[in-house]
């Protein structure tokens, strides 16, 4: 109400006899204006505002405050100059410090007094649109033009990142990830039934070309199993299972827990899965079988450097061996799907425990 | 500013051209004009049904010049297209806005229209003034407020047109 005490200010400026049935006025908005003609036509001439007054006290309010404003008009057009009174009242002084910011706007302000109705002014209007326009040119369109190179540069750097991101994933896949995993198993298993190799492939590429592509510790969990099942099913073969998977469990916990792994949620189940449906192909696959990079692989093949094969693979490891393997992982990855489970519910101090003793 | 005149001005506007020999391109994006002085060449009233689209939605009068230039403004890359085809034709493109700045200035799709108008073609904004009623120093002063807002939120060049200087 700080815009009402103005007003009433310009009233008592006026001396206004009918005040206060002004003051019922309950228009904020309107109260405001009729202060601001009052104020200025009070400052031009008290003859306009004194009829505005009479007005008020004989009609409406609402009626007073729009004469107000033409009243205020007509007394600031007779003095022909903006004349704003010294006073204290807010919306002066809002109208004051409003005016000192807007200075620096007015200082380029471009502007042209027309008339829509008799066509007043236009060609002055044209010009100063032909004036904007070239500043458009000389202003705007660098920055935009600027912007537009800084978002292109950046898509293209981002762009450029995902790319490279992409080449080192692939390239630290091959070295650590499924690809060595899966060159181990091709070694460890290129003396065995092609058919057995074109298998483990297969499910290893389909484990890794789950929901994690070439950083799931999926793909990783799964080769290294089937990896660990080889070796030891290589180094010694008539081991009991429960000894592989010891061995296949131990193994498999890392590749989970480390940090550019995804987290285990997925991986054992997966893992299980991928394992049994290795299982699955062993039993169905044809005994040729065609290798990832469209070698074919035979019974015997030899094309392989002895130094990449597995130390004591025997060539004639039979077929049965191979499922024996598999449900072995299988096994394994059950029992580490267990383990996960167990580890999920213990506390974090335990999980550490566990990793621990796993490692050991 | 909403009553100052901005489509009888765009009608002068219009004529002017005309009488310089440059016929102009107009467009209408104001969906809540009942008759226009001029004929403009696109209409936003072609493309959205201003009243349906307050009964469909439930909106008072503000509301659905919002969401009808909401909904042109999910089709004005055709406009910017047309726009760019005729470029080479034409030396004004005229756009008659809503007059209402929190309709048109201060929402996202007055934004969209004015940024990608901008961005496609030489774009300056004219900002009519009622002359008469700015006598008031308050009202003056709140609408060089509302110009300064304008011009600082687009930085597009800028021209005030005090319009109804005649009276």
């Amino acid at each position: 109400m700080r815009d009402f005490d103005s007003f009433q200010q310009a009233l008592d400026d006026a001396q206004d006899p009918h005040g206060a049935a002004r003051r019922r006025a309950a228009d904020a908005l309107q109260a405001q204006e009729v202060a601001a003609a009052g104020l200025a036509g009070s400052g031009a001439e008290s003859r306009p505002e004194r009829e505005s007054e009479s007005g008020a006290g004989a009609g409406a309010e609402a009626e007073a405050g729009v004469k107000g404003v033409i009243a205020g008009v007509e007394g600031r057009a007779a003095a022909s100059k903006v004349e704003v009174p010294a006073d204290d009242g807010y919306i002066l002084q809002l109208t004051r410090s409003m005016s000192l910011v807007l200075d620096e706007f007015y200082q380029g302000l471009r502007y042209a007094g027309v008339s829509a109705l008799t066509g007043q002014g236009m060609n002055e209007l044209f010009e100063k649109i032909s004036e904007a326009g070239q500043e458009y040119y000389d202003d705007y369109y660098p920055e935009i033009e600027a912007t537009k190179r800084r978002r292109a540069e950046e898509e293209a750097r981002r762009v450029q990142e995902g790319v490279d991101r992409l080449h080192a994933d692939a390239k630290g896949g091959k070295s650590t990830g499924v690809g060595e995993a899966a060159a181990q198993t091709t070694a460890a298993s290129n003396g065995l039934v092609g058919a057995a190799t074109a298998a483990t492939h297969s499910a290893v590429a389909a484990a890794a070309s789950g929901p994690g592509a070439p950083r799931s510790s999926l793909g990783r969990g799964v080769a290294m199993g089937i990896d660990s099942t080889h070796g030891d099913g290589g180094a010694s073969g008539g081991k009991p299972a429960a000894a592989t998977a010891g061995r296949v469990s131990s193994a498999s916990p890392p590749p989970a827990v480390t940090s550019e792994c995804r987290p285990p949620v997925i991986t054992p189940a997966d893992a299980l899965a991928a394992a049994q449906s290795q299982e699955q192909r062993m039993q169905s696959a044809p005994r040729i079988g065609v290798m990832a990079n469209g070698r074919r692989l035979e019974p015997s093949d030899h094309s392989v450097p002895s130094s990449k094969r597995g130390e004591s693979r025997s060539e004639s490891e039979s077929e049965s061996m191979q499922l024996a393997k598999a449900r072995a992982a299988a096994v394994a990855a059950k029992q580490w799907m267990d383990a996960e489970e167990n580890e999920r519910v213990r506390s974090k101090r335990e999980a550490v425990m566990l990793s621990g003793t796993a490692d050991s | 500013m909403a009553g100052s005149g901005k489509t009888t001005l765009l009608q002068r506007l219009h004529s002017h051209s005309h009488a310089a020999g440059s016929p102009p391109y107009v467009i209408n994006l104001d969906p809540a004009v009942q008759h226009l002085p001029y004929v403009p060449n696109i209409d936003i009233r072609d493309t959205v049904n201003y009243r349906d689209v307050m009964k469909q939605y439930g909106l008072g009068p503000n509301g659905g010049i919002m969401t009808s230039l909401n909904l042109f403004a999910t089709r004005f890359d055709k406009v910017l297209d047309i726009v760019e085809k005729r470029a080479g034709e034409v030396r004004h493109v005229f756009v008659d806005t809503p007059g209402q700045i929190e309709v048109f200035t201060w929402s996202a799709s007055g934004n969209i229209i004015t940024e990608t108008l901008a961005g496609t073609v030489p774009t300056v904004l004219l900002y009519v003034v009622d002359t008469p009623r700015c006598a008031s120093p308050v009202t003056f002063m709140s609408n060089m407020m509302y110009a300064c807002s304008i011009l600082y939120k687009t930085r597009l060049p800028f021209v005030i047109a005090f319009n109804k200087a005649d009276a």
